[in-house]
């Protein structure tokens, strides 16, 4: 019998779990997607490297928890040999660059996502709801994991509880937001970053989790954001002292935290009331008109599925699912950025008349 | 391309979704995503459910005002151009399906033919490219060392 994603994920828990490493732990607690969280890393640099980003959803200890992952370096935990051949290449000198190619392996328990260059592999058991994402070391953890960890992983224990990641920004109030869908470029991110200080709450500007169901839910994941720095302090100045807190992200871009001076405007999530589908505009103000759930689906669907690994047909089916219940616009992004916050108010408001 | 030729969509490859009459269609192996009216994305559904060109034809014929539109030639065309974009293929074996043409009601006032299109989109190619994910298939990669087999199934 060969070893299956199953026993090669049993393979690396024991490593993890076993007797040297367990008072070492470093075990911090969050409430994600209505759901209860556990993270434990071997190191404190890694634990700082990857949870912070959640910060805005931290809660006291669960009994239970839904999902638990554990976070080990290879400096901690060594990986068994993988039955992969893949994987047994030299790892790439350029391990610090931003793209990495990734495998997913899965079978009838566990999902399994490696970088190809042995940065990083994230693996979770849906039957236990026990995670595992292992790093080199915290220095090699990828930049998109910073800034959104354990973003897989997330998606596939959503996935066993109704709830999916998208490719997308998010505001609104507790009556209920917007999920802001386009590819990169599209004026996300600087759309929901100028919501800021509007009464609007923020979930996320590039990722967030969306349950389906009679009522659609948006659930905040990270309370991070990434802008290119010259246009934050151009157009968002208000926001520019974020830079103090931020990171080099791909682009050009620098990934920043809204924790520390934004605290108050994180959200958990809301009730998803429209999607809106930013379009840049040489106009002053911002406008919205109608759009076909058709085109909303063509502005989420491709960056979402191929940032995901895994059940593409049944997460473009989920994406569709849920952009059959609200409404869709066009949100044409005026220079005024003053403009925004009061065009996606107004479109809430309407849609939760 | 034979009147009574069925197609078959990887469903490894493909996935798509009908909504509000148009279809969304995305290659995962090459990156290119498609938009279809709602006159093609009528028949990109009933491709999916098997039927043949003479089969599909018929039926439009039934439904259909055809007087300004050849739809014998719009749907050739259609189905040629995915199957270039090797978004469908003929079926080896194209089993006979019971009358699924014939089945369908006629409609009582026909609304006028209108020749399918599609848009693609090829913009998510470079993120393919830069960024991939390998999914493992059971054809074999990634490959397993000798004398272990992975439960693997993509």
């Amino acid at each position: 019998m060969g070893r299956s994603a199953s026993t090669y994920f049993d393979e690396v828990l024991v490593r993890i779990t076993e007797a040297g490493h367990r008072p070492g732990f470093i075990e911090r607690n969050y409430r994600i997607a209505g759901r209860s969280v556990r993270l434990r890393s071997t190191g404190p640099a890694l634990a700082a490297s990857l949870t912070r980003a959640f910060a805005h959803l931290a809660s006291g200890p669960a009994d239970e928890p839904s999902l638990t992952v554990y976070l080990a370096e290879g400096g901690v935990v060594s990986l068994p040999p993988s039955p992969w051949e893949i994987l047994d290449r030299t790892p790439s000198t350029a391990w610090d660059q931003e793209a990495g190619a990734l495998m997913h392996v899965r079978d009838e328990r566990v999902d399994g996502l490696f970088r190809l260059d042995g940065a990083s592999v994230s693996m979770l058991d849906h039957v236990s709801g026990v995670g595992v994402f292992w790093t080199a070391s915290p220095e090699r953890v990828p930049r998109y994991e910073r800034a959104a960890p354990l973003r897989a992983l997330l998606d596939w224990w959503g996935g066993d509880h109704g709830c999916r990641v998208v490719h997308a920004g998010a505001v609104g109030t507790e009556r209920g937001g917007a999920l802001l869908v386009g590819k990169a470029g599209s004026g996300k991110s600087t759309a929901v970053l100028a919501c800021l200080g509007s009464g609007l709450s923020y979930a996320g500007d590039d990722g967030v989790a969306v349950s389906h169901g009679a009522s659609p839910l948006i659930h905040s994941l990270y309370c991070t954001a990434k802008l290119q720095p010259g246009h934050l302090r151009r157009a968002l100045p208000h926001l520019a002292s974020a830079l103090e807190d931020s990171e080099e992200a791909h682009q050009g871009k620098r990934m920043f935290f809204l924790d520390r001076d934004r605290s108050a405007e994180l959200t958990a999530g809301f009730p998803l009331r429209a999607v809106l589908l930013p379009r840049i505009t040489g106009r002053d103000r911002s406008t919205t008109r109608p759009v076909s759930s058709g085109t909303a689906l063509l502005a989420l669907a491709p960056s979402t599925l191929f940032q995901l690994p895994g059940a593409r047909q049944q997460r473009l089916h989920h994406m569709a699912e849920i952009l059959r219940r609200v409404p869709a616009h066009v949100l044409d992004l005026g220079s005024d950025l003053a403009t925004i916050a009061p065009t996606i108010r107004a479109v809430l408001d309407d849609a939760t008349r | 391309m034979s009147d009574s030729e069925r197609y078959t969509i990887d469903e490894a490859r493909i996935v798509s979704e009908i909504i509000d009459g148009e279809a969304i269609i995305v290659n995962l192996a090459n990156g290119y995503y498609y938009s279809l009216d709602p006159p093609a994305a009528e028949i990109w559904g009933w491709l999916e459910a098997g039927w043949s060109i003479a089969e599909i034809i018929s039926v439009i014929r039934d439904r259909y005002d055809c007087s300004g539109a050849d739809p014998e030639t719009a749907v050739r065309m259609l189905i040629g151009t995915l199957i270039a974009d090797e978004l469908v293929a003929p079926r080896p074996d194209s089993p006979d399906l019971p009358d699924i043409a014939r089945g369908a009601a006629a409609a009582a006032e026909k609304r006028p033919f209108r020749v399918p299109s599609f848009q693609r989109f090829e913009d998510m190619q470079g993120f393919l490219l830069v960024d991939p994910i390998h999914e493992v298939d059971d054809t074999g990669w990634p490959h397993v060392k000798r004398g272990e087999s992975t439960a693997g199934r993509g």
